[in-house]
């Protein structure tokens, strides 16, 4: 944990000039045309735009789950444009945390070992109490052996989140969390996102077209027409 | 990773397609199991020593007792000898008679190898080197069963009674033989004689053994080659024909199993790749959250190994359940009882689980290295194929090799395997017909109907898979059967009620007047006698025999000669095929032949044969060709001459006669009265032979249970591939408005549809393949079988849409949101 605060004013992750085509048969689309960002340790950075602005591109990209046609991209001070895809696995390894819109439960295990097998696999110390706090932390100790399809959208996001802060990571990237809740829900699912990042002081990145959770952010950005545009918080 | 491996298995069976690989690979190792472990085991009664099968290291066969000159050119080189004498005769008990494979011995046998006897039937054997006493005689064990017997009773042979003192239950020179159809009765020769048995015994093959140095058997072997009249086997003969027999019998097993294992096998293809297929998400979620591939595949291999490992337990234990019940069948149609179990099979088998395992469904699980982990974020980059060489090249391969060693034959495994590729390529086609065509109904009104008709056609895939899988094991089943019942009605038929059903052969000419006098007034029926012969052909068109065709392998005995016979009408059961009938009027030797026989040398009429029978020389025309009914059980001869042309011929006479079951003391007073006369009792001989064609399809039923288990594992699979797509439509159709009774009649209509569908083309390609089967290999008329085909369509009107509810029907009883939320 004290590399958090020691380091909390240096670039966890940043890009430059990131631009991102889609080449079909036939023609190209262009979706990324040169993203400039910056997040620093502990910061929140919210993303907003359109639908089909490119705002899962860009995450994708950011997370290194996919490779920019063009641009520099640096993670944890690494270069990943020149990384294979294990290299990229490697270094998300206990360092980073999703969030999904559609919630990605593996709906052959419980609440409990969707939290913990992830964190088993990538050898992570004292796994099952750190699940366990987790669950605690979004009030689902009582379901810990529910499998997801015995839970509501809400609760499975509200696992989602156990599994994305239970290791601990320096950096979450969350797309779309409340997307396909309803209003109600979506703002526990938002309260608890924004509890649990102050509480561990992990940077987020947060991608929504609502701006009500985006405001909540430290910073607001506004993807169009394939940039980044800086100006949105006076704006709104 | 061990536990987690262990937990994760646990986790993902529920799912469906890990438990479908998992049953896949038991019912395979079961088959394999079962199957390889009794061939072993069968086999292995071959194991013994080349010279034991043969009880010695050479020996001498002959028609009639090998002559003292060629005995005694053995003892003068100073080889051990020993004379055994094998003919066929039947023994009394009360009232029961048994056709009996009597067997006499001098001392000294078995030069090589150990008999082993013991004092119950069935009971494991001690090792003798003693022989039945004078008056004393040696049974098998199914002969005691079968007369009520035991040891220490008494058994009328020929004229005289004996004591059954030991139960035989080994032979070294019946090793891995099979026991043929009647008993062993094992005696000495002496013995024989005195009961009269050996007398003129036309059916009787002496042997001489012959035992020593390896040398000085070779020079006994050059000296006597040239003598007429015997045969000579050495060991290595010896074991190559015994060998030939047990393994087209397990051959045939072997293919049996195969089918189980090419059926599983296309179950764990099919689940493999569900497997992967569902394995997508967490793959690439996993990938997400930075664990390495190698992480990832290690997982895999783990949850392999334990499904692996469970799936060998269980097969293995169930494979070797069925194996026990093969072997009772086996054991009791192979002459001695058959060694324990090794290992080395149920190694082998694992061996081939494993290979099976990791070519069929390892590659499905490799091409998720390719899995992008962005699919997670984004629905539309889904993972790219592999090339399907790389998923179905090594499956292939591998079930080559599995197919060639299993039926230790490459070339065979080939036209296997592809025989079943042209099936299952042609029942695709047809299903695919079938279901185009179908589209073309559009103007039933009935909304189920079309429901259903629209249905049959939407899950074109699934149903494709479902056809395919119920169809093969529907087919596999029904030529089964069919074969079965056509071998088992030819049996029955062929003995129609009023026919001869014994027949008297070695009846010397001065025991016909009395014979015939004491069967007429027993009341038989149908009496006839006719005289019997036994000659060599020495020219063929005045060139010697054998130079004649020297390829040809002419139906009857191997060592040259045949029996022939002389009448003045041609019998009932032969038709005239080419030239004429004999001409009474014509005092030349006319010869009438049988066409299959005369085909074989291709003899036509005007060829002339040349026969030495004793020291009469006969020369004379072929007139005439017959077709002969030869399973009519009348007595027929390939060879029938002019009776003027035999009138000096030394012969013995043959009677046929019908005598009904209870009159079997006429049996008993034949014996006594003339113990060298050889009763052949046609009613014991098809039942014997039915009995033998019972036991052989027995084992073979057992091993279709599984490819029967594996069709339904490839069933239920197909049934679950299809499941959630049927479940959003059905979701969205209730949604719609459409009435939840309406969409359960028109599931139930398809699902009838689809079964009746696919037991009318089962049965259309049974029917085709039971045809050919009749036709070409075993030789008997194809009958339509309105109970299998009625059976056939049943199965699948019924099991199809019975399974398919079983395995479908929770989800389809769920509420429509329920459905659509779970297909999100
Ligand atoms: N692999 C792909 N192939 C084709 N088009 C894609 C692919 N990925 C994204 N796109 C397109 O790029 C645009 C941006 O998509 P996305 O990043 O998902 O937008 P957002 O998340 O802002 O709604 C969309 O128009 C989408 O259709
Ligand atoms: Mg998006």
């Amino acid at each position: 944990m004290s590399h958090f605060s020691s380091s909390s004013d240096s670039v966890i992750l940043s890009c430059s000039n990131l631009q991102h085509s889609i080449t079909s048969s036939d023609h190209s689309l262009s979706i990324l045309k040169g993203v400039e960002l910056q997040l620093k340790a502990g910061e929140s950075l919210a993303i907003s735009g359109a639908s089909g602005s490119g705002k899962t591109t860009l995450l994708g990209l950011l997370a290194g789950l996919d490779v920019a046609t063009e641009g520099e991209l640096h993670m944890f001070g690494q270069s990943l444009q020149n990384m294979d895809e294990e290299g990229r696995a490697a270094l998300r390894r206990q360092r980073v945390g999703f969030v999904f819109q559609s919630f990605q439960l593996l709906p052959t295990l419980s609440a409990l070992d969707n939290v913990l097998l992830p964190m088993q696999l990538t050898g992570m110390t004292d796994a099952r109490d750190k699940s366990l706090n987790a669950l605690d932390s979004v009030g689902l100790s009582k379901r810990l052996t529910h499998y997801p399809s015995q839970l509501s959208g809400g609760e499975q996001q509200r696992v989602a989140l156990a599994r994305a802060f239970a290791g601990q990571p320096e950096l979450l990237f969350a797309d779309e969390p409340t997307g396909n809740l309803d209003h109600a829900n979506g703002r526990h699912i938002a309260d608890l996102l924004f509890d649990m990042n102050s509480k561990h002081g992990t940077a987020l990145l947060l991608v929504s077209h609502d701006l009500d959770m985006a405001n909540r952010c430290q910073r607001h950005m506004h993807l169009r027409d394939g940039q980044l545009h800086t100006d949105i918080k006076q704006a709104a | 990773m061990l536990s987690l491996s262990l937990r994760q298995t646990w986790h993902e069976w529920k799912a469906g397609p890990l438990a479908a690989i998992f049953w896949a690979l038991t019912i395979t190792l079961a088959a394999l199991t079962a199957v390889n472990v009794t061939s072993d085991r069968a086999q292995r009664t071959l194991a013994v020593k080349a010279g034991e099968l043969l009880a010695a290291d050479l020996v001498v066969t002959g028609r009639e007792r090998i002559t003292q000159d060629i005995r005694q050119s053995a003892e003068t080189l100073g080889l051990s000898t020993a004379e055994t004498v094998s003919f066929p005769s039947v023994v009394f008990a009360g009232d029961n008679s048994l056709l009996v494979a009597a067997k006499a011995v001098t001392n000294g046998y078995p030069l090589r190898g150990q008999l082993e006897i013991s004092d119950i039937a069935y009971a494991p054997g001690t090792t003798t080197d003693q022989l039945p006493a004078t008056g004393e005689v040696w049974v098998e064990s199914r002969l005691l069963t079968d007369l009520e017997l035991s040891t220490g009773d008494l058994l009328a042979v020929g004229s005289n009674n004996y004591l059954i003192s030991k139960v035989l239950s080994y032979e070294p020179d019946r090793a891995g033989g099979f026991a043929g159809l009647s008993p062993r009765l094992l005696l000495r020769v002496a013995d024989a004689e005195r009961a009269g048995l050996l007398r003129s015994q036309s059916r009787a093959s002496w042997q001489l053994l012959v035992a020593g140095a390896p040398i000085i058997v070779d020079r006994f072997q050059e000296a006597i080659k040239a003598q007429p009249g015997i045969r000579i086997t050495t060991p290595e003969q010896a074991q190559a024909q015994s060998n030939n027999a047990l393994q087209q019998a397990t051959q045939f097993l072997s293919l049996a199993a195969l089918c189980a294992v090419l059926l599983g096998a296309a179950g764990m293809l099919q689940a493999g790749r569900r497997y992967a297929l569902a394995q997508q998400q967490p793959v690439a979620l996993l990938r997400c959250f930075g664990v390495s591939w190698s992480e990832i595949l290690r997982l895999k291999l783990w949850q392999l190994l334990w499904l692996m490992l469970s799936a060998c337990s269980l097969g293995v234990l169930l494979g070797l359940l069925a194996q026990q019940l093969l072997a009772q069948q086996l054991a009791s149609i192979l002459s001695n009882q058959l060694p324990g179990l090794a290992w080395q099979p149920i190694m082998e088998t694992v061996a081939i689980g494993t290979l099976l395992l990791g070519t069929l469904c390892l590659p499905r699980l490799l091409q998720l290295r390719r899995q992008a982990s962005l699919a997670i974020l984004n629905e539309v980059a889904i993972a790219t194929d592999q090339h399907w060489l790389i998923t179905y090249l090594p499956a292939f391969v591998c079930l080559l090799a599995v197919s060639a060693w299993q039926l230790g034959n490459l070339r065979l495994a080939m036209i296997v395997l592809t025989g079943i590729l042209i099936l299952v390529a042609s029942l695709l086609l047809v299903v695919k017909l079938v279901l185009w065509s179908i589209k073309h109904l559009h103007r039933i009104s009935a909304p189920e109907l079309r429901l259903a008709l629209s249905g049959l056609q939407r899950h074109q895939q699934a149903n494709t898979l479902h056809m395919t899988a119920l169809g093969l094991a529907l087919i596999a089943l029904l030529v089964l059967g069919w074969v079965r019942n056509d071998m088992i009605t030819q049996w029955q038929t062929s003995l129609a009620p009023d026919t001869p059903n014994r027949f008297l052969i070695n009846i010397q000419p001065e025991q016909q007047q009395p014979l015939q006098q004491l069967l007429q007034t027993a009341g038989t029926e149908q009496l006839e006698f006719g005289p019997m012969a036994v000659a060599r052909i020495t020219h063929i068109n005045g060139k010697p025999a054998a130079d004649w065709r020297p390829d040809a392998n002419p139906p009857g005995r191997r060592d040259g000669t045949v029996n022939l016979s002389w009448r003045n009408d041609l019998p009932t059961s032969n038709t005239i095929t080419a030239g004429q009938w004999f001409d009474s009027s014509n005092e030349a030797v006319q010869i009438s032949l049988s066409s299959n026989w005369a085909e074989a040398l291709q003899l036509i009429p005007g060829h002339t044969l040349t026969f030495q029978s004793g020291e009469q020389q006969i020369q004379g025309t072929i007139t005439s060709l017959r077709d002969v009914e030869w399973d009519s059980f009348n007595i027929n001869f390939f060879i029938l001459l002019n009776p003027e042309a035999a009138a000096d011929l030394g012969f013995q006479w043959i009677a046929s006669f019908y005598l009904s079951d209870s009159n079997t003391g006429l049996l008993r007073e034949i014996t006594r009265q003339y113990p060298n006369i050889t009763i052949f009792d046609a009613q014991a001989l098809i039942k014997q032979v039915g009995e033998l064609l019972g036991k052989l399809i027995r084992a073979l039923e057992i091993v279709f249970l599984f490819t029967l288990a594996a069709a339904l594992v490839v069933l239920v699979n197909a049934v679950q591939s299809g499941l959630s797509e049927r479940q959003r439509e059905t979701a969205v159709l209730r949604c719609l408005g459409v009435k939840k009774s309406t969409l359960q009649r028109a599931w139930w209509l398809e699902n009838i549809l689809l079964g009746g569908l696919t037991g009318l083309l089962a049965v259309i390609v049974a029917a085709g393949c039971t045809w050919w089967i009749s036709r070409d290999v075993l030789d008997v008329n194809w009958q339509l079988q309105p109970w299998l085909v009625a059976g056939g369509l049943l199965v699948g009107l019924v099991f199809l849409p019975l399974t398919t509810w079983l395995v479908s029907r929770r989800s389809l009883n769920m509420p429509p949101l329920a459905a659509i939320r779970n297909s999100i």
